[in-house]
């Protein structure tokens, strides 16, 4: 219940405070840090309007996307505490729940039946199918690693002591960041900037949505950072006791909104092809975590 | 015994009734003679399930021996899975066929086909002597293929057909071998005798005694790079057909490789390594061509490769979990696969059958050609579109369950293991979340090109709803659907024990409750996921009754006259993934390059583009050409002249005179040697 509050309480600030690194690197003053909360209140008070060729499946995604990001959140522990719902394999439910809010997404943009938003779509389908086996594999070697399935678990038995579970971790947070960054179709995967529907990924796909709806899926993007800043926090929290890991929370998820932040002043967007190449190497780098695991474990022999 | 004697009296009976009655009624002939063979074996697949399994003796004659007919918990399943598919599919038969105006005789024999497959799939669940097993095998394989070239007028449909029925046989050859092997080594045709038999053998023996079979059922399955038949198939064949075929004639290779590979004294791991990677490369690699071909029936197909493949990872990590002497992972591998089976065998069939609906409607297979037909037949669309999400294994939907169980098994193998074992399972575990990734990919190009947008083309006649004989076997199999999702965890309870009387009985026994708890969870949270979209759903209607909605054309860039073949489409949302695998999804354009200096094409130009299996052509196709090749060289054996075929009569009983000369002579010299040195 704890990580719930936490996420909510941390996705109100996090795309605010990316937005004002992002502004400060680049010499600007720019806006307060609650602005993107401001703009999804705003959208959340606006009518809507509705292409004629959409059916019910348009104006149901966004709530399908929504409550799927909502159900991930649930699964999340915060230090000793576990989530709302924790089993064995949860993690394997939360990849799979948020999978069924991309299948609406994508669904809802060929629903339109624009020229452009397909495109998007075909584009965010292919990079989060790419990215799926570093969670897994990423997840996989924890399990290993501490013997047990579930998020709370596996935070939970993470002690980190020696300098190669340091390593791992930093890795793991790595992936994590990037993993974040492709699904909530950041730089340098995708520019949320651009303006040629041609190079856009996440923007062109949700071209229609408007009022209610892009609200929510602004929201649930939102949400999402907020939800891969814990997976990294619970990473290094694990057996603190909460009113350290409570400002250790925020602490970590400032930093990844400013590492963000930097990352996109400071990074020029891939070329589109060149995206799966980079996607890929991720899981060669959750691979790395894999026999770090088995370093560990002395099996590697 | 008299259970037996009744499915193949009613066989016959309802074979004889159907060329009686008329054009219209055969069908429900068909159903009926179906449902009387099911009804008769559900009681004992019933009792099997709760722990009672039915055994008997038929005597059988001197040749085949003894036939021992078992039906345990296993067979029960598949059985009960064979019985639910089958009498939707020929429900939905009833009415799809009406479509086609076919003649009587040809109706006759299609529905005849219908309930010898059924009988023959029911009875070789159940029959456990290789021989007679054998006899089914056939009787099953020759059945599917009257039933595929339902359509024989067209060419394409009649190779297919014929490319099915070679690639059975190739199977039977395999099956024969292994089967004649044991029996020559052991003289008993019961399966029991394989066990016995490979108690005290090498592991090596055992190895390639069981690779053997498992090619023989890999061809029938459809595991990689024995498939090719079915891409070829499942399109040609009517809808129901497609559905039997991809639920249940795929899934009785699954059974094949379970019933014989559990017989195995020794050697698990090896045997669990194998088809743990050879179902790897299949789902991948079905997946993969599922996603890029515009076939829908096809794409249907592939797909079906592609769920062979999860289940071989279920069975493969089964087995791996029997060499390692842990119950658990057994318990999980083979639970996973069984549910997988029963799962796949619903939401295909569903997807075949609404297939059907869309081209009965449509007359065509090409998705590229279609759009918006969500508006015209939203029951269809909403059927297909839970049957989509299911098969992607995408939670609350019901294949998520058996998926999540295969995981686990994974997960659970990690306790044991050294860095192969442990790299294997990491492999899978990656894979399994790919073919996730990508499934997604394929159902929502499949479903948002088809359902979705506005109409691509115009079709011969306006599309409506299919009759309502064409949707209620589709809500039957989609209540289905929703009945697992609402109860995993007494399904896990079933395989659970299904896979505990398969396993050796010096393993330790197994405690599920751990598991069946988590299985409850996932049904929690399924519903905790369901409520929160009401909740937001609520909310959303609260607020935004209160602002205005207005309706506009799809914002298209500022470009104001889009037509629909603006639209994206089907191959252009694959081509990125095509391009990065180009190595597996080999594609053909068709092409006139414009010449130099030709800046504006006088005369139309057109272009054409598909996608070759990589397989049949880089395998099949060139080891065919060879074989041919060095056929031609003996060809003149078979000249079709009978006075030649005399003589080779002739001939071979000359050499059997002149063995058994030989054989006299070498004996009467060895004793002369021995008795005068």
């Amino acid at each position: 219940m704890l990580s719930l509050v936490l996420i909510f309480i941390a996705s109100l600030f996090f795309t605010g405070i990316v937005i004002r690194t992002k502004s400060l690197a680049s010499g600007r003053k720019g806006p307060g840090v609650m602005q993107p909360l401001y703009d999804v209140v705003r959208l959340f008070r606006k009518g809507s309007v509705y292409s004629p060729t959409t059916t019910v499946i348009f104006q149901v995604a966004p709530t399908v996307y929504f409550a799927s990001v909502v159900m991930a959140i649930l699964l999340l522990p915060m230090g000793q505490m576990p989530g709302v719902l924790s089993f064995d394999g949860d993690f394997i439910f939360f990849a799979y729940i948020l999978a069924l809010g991309k299948f609406f997404n994508i669904i809802a943009a060929l629903d339109t039946g624009s020229s452009f938003q397909g495109m998007g779509a075909s584009r965010e389908a292919l990079f989060s199918m790419f990215a799926e086996p570093a969670f897994f594999i990423l997840m996989g070697s924890m399990a290993l690693l501490t013997g047990h399935t579930s998020f709370h678990d596996i935070f939970a038995e993470l002690h980190l002591g020696s300098t190669i579970n340091y390593a791992l971790a930093g890795l793991a947070s790595f992936v994590l960041v990037m993993i974040a960054m492709i699904e909530n179709s950041r730089m340098p995967i995708d520019d949320p900037k651009t303006h040629l529907e041609l190079t856009m990924v996440h923007e062109v796909m949700i071209l229609d949505n408007s009022g209610f709806d892009l609200g929510l899926i602004t929201a649930a993007g939102y949400l999402k950072f907020a939800m891969y800043g814990t997976l990294i926090v619970n990473l290094f929290v694990g057996s603190t006791d909460p009113q350290y890991a409570i400002p250790l929370f925020f602490a970590i998820q400032a930093l990844m909104a400013v590492s963000v932040g930097l990352i996109e002043s400071f990074m020029a967007r891939f070329r589109m092809s060149h995206n799966a190449q980079f996607i890929v190497a991720l899981s060669s780098v959750a691979l790395l975590i894999f026999f770090g695991v088995l370093l560990v474990l002395n099996k590697l022999v | 015994m008299t259970l037996i004697t009744a499915i193949l009296l009613v066989t016959l009976l309802t074979s004889l009734l159907i060329g009686r009655v008329k054009t219209d009624r055969k069908m429900w002939f068909a159903l009926a003679g179906i449902g009387i063979n099911a009804v008769a074996t559900t009681l004992p697949a019933l009792q099997a399930l709760g722990g009672i399994p039915t055994e008997a003796m038929l005597g059988g004659n001197h040749i085949t021996g003894p036939i021992p007919i078992r039906i345990d918990g296993l067979s029960a399943w598949f059985m009960l899975t064979i019985h639910l598919i089958s009498l939707t599919g020929v429900l939905y038969g009833i009415s799809y066929l009406k479509g086609y105006r076919a003649t009587s005789g040809k109706t006759t024999l299609h529905a005849c086909a219908l309930v010898v497959l059924h009988a023959s799939l029911t009875l070789l669940c159940a029959v456990q002597n290789s021989l007679i097993f054998l006899i089914l095998w056939e009787m099953m394989a020759i059945s599917a293929f009257i039933l595929v070239i339902f359509e024989n007028e067209k060419m394409a449909t009649l190779k297919a057909g014929i490319n099915y029925l070679i690639q059975s046989h190739i199977s039977i050859v395999f099956l024969m071998t292994a089967f004649i092997w044991i029996a020559v080594q052991t003289g008993s045709y019961d399966f029991k005798a394989m066990g016995s038999y490979l108690t005290d053998k090498h592991p090596l023996t055992c190895y390639l005694l069981l690779m053997m079979l498992l090619v023989g059922f890999a061809f029938k399955a459809g595991f990689v790079p024995f498939h090719t038949w079915l891409p070829l198939a499942h399109p040609a064949a009517p809808a129901h057909v497609s559905g039997i075929m991809s639920g249940l004639i795929v899934k009785i290779g699954i059974f094949g490789i379970l019933r014989m590979g559990l017989l195995l004294p020794a050697g698990h791991l090896p045997v669990g390594q194998t088809i743990l990677m050879l179902s790897l490369a299949t789902g991948i690699y079905g997946i993969l061509n599922a996603t890029v071909h515009r076939d829908y029936k096809r794409m249907l197909a592939y797909c079906t490769i592609d769920n062979i493949g999860i289940i071989g990872i279920g069975i493969g990590i089964g087995f791996i979990g029997l060499g390692i002497q842990s119950p658990t992972v057994c318990y999980l591998g083979f639970g996973g696969a069984l549910l997988h089976v029963l799962n796949h065998a619903i939401f295909k069939s569903l997807l075949f059958m609404a297939a059907g609906n869309i081209y009965q409607q449509t007359h065509t297979l090409n998705m590229e050609h279609l759009g918006g037909l969500f508006r015209r037949m939203p029951q269809t669309g909403f059927i297909f579109l839970a049957g989509a999400l299911a098969i992607g294994g995408i939670p609350p939907f019901s294949g998520f369950i058996s998926e999540f169980c295969i995981y686990s098994g994974i997960l659970e193998g990690f306790d044991h293991g050294n860095i192969a074992l442990l790299s294997s399972y990491i492999l899978a575990f990656g894979g399994l979340s790919l073919i996730g990734g990508l499934s997604v990919m394929t159902f929502t190009k499949s479903f948002g090109i088809i359902f979705l947008g506005t109409p691509r083309r115009a079709l011969p006649h306006p599309v409506e709803e299919s009759p309502l004989m064409m949707r209620v076997p589709l809500y039957i199999l989609a209540a289905a659907m929703g009945l697992m999702m609402v109860f995993p965890h007494r399904l896990m309870e079933l395989t659970g024990d299904i896979t505990c009387a398969l396993l050796p009985s010096h393993l330790p026994s197994i405690d599920m409750g751990a598991h069946q708890q988590t299985f409850i969870h996932i049904a929690w949270a399924s519903a905790a996921f369901i409520l929160t979209g009401i909740v937001v759903w609520q909310l959303r209607r609260v607020i935004t009754t209160r602002h205005p909605s207005k309706q506009s054309p799809t914002w298209g860039c500022a470009y104001t006259a889009p037509t629909s073949k603006c639209q994206y489409t089907g191959k252009s949302f694959a081509k990125p993934l095509a391009k990065h695998f180009n190595l597996i999804l080999r594609e053909h354009k068709r092409f006139r390059p414009l010449a130099e200096g030709e800046r504006y094409p006088q005369e139309s130009r057109h272009y054409m583009s598909h996608y070759s299996d990589a397989v049949q052509e880089r395998v099949i196709t060139p080891l065919n050409k060879r074989l041919l090749y060095a056929a031609n060289y003996i060809k003149f054996i078979q000249n079709g002249k009978v006075q030649w075929y005399v003589l080779y009569g002739l001939l071979f009983i000359v050499l059997i005179v002149g063995i058994g000369w030989w054989q006299s002579l070498t004996t009467l010299f060895h004793e002369i040697i021995t008795n005068h040195p």
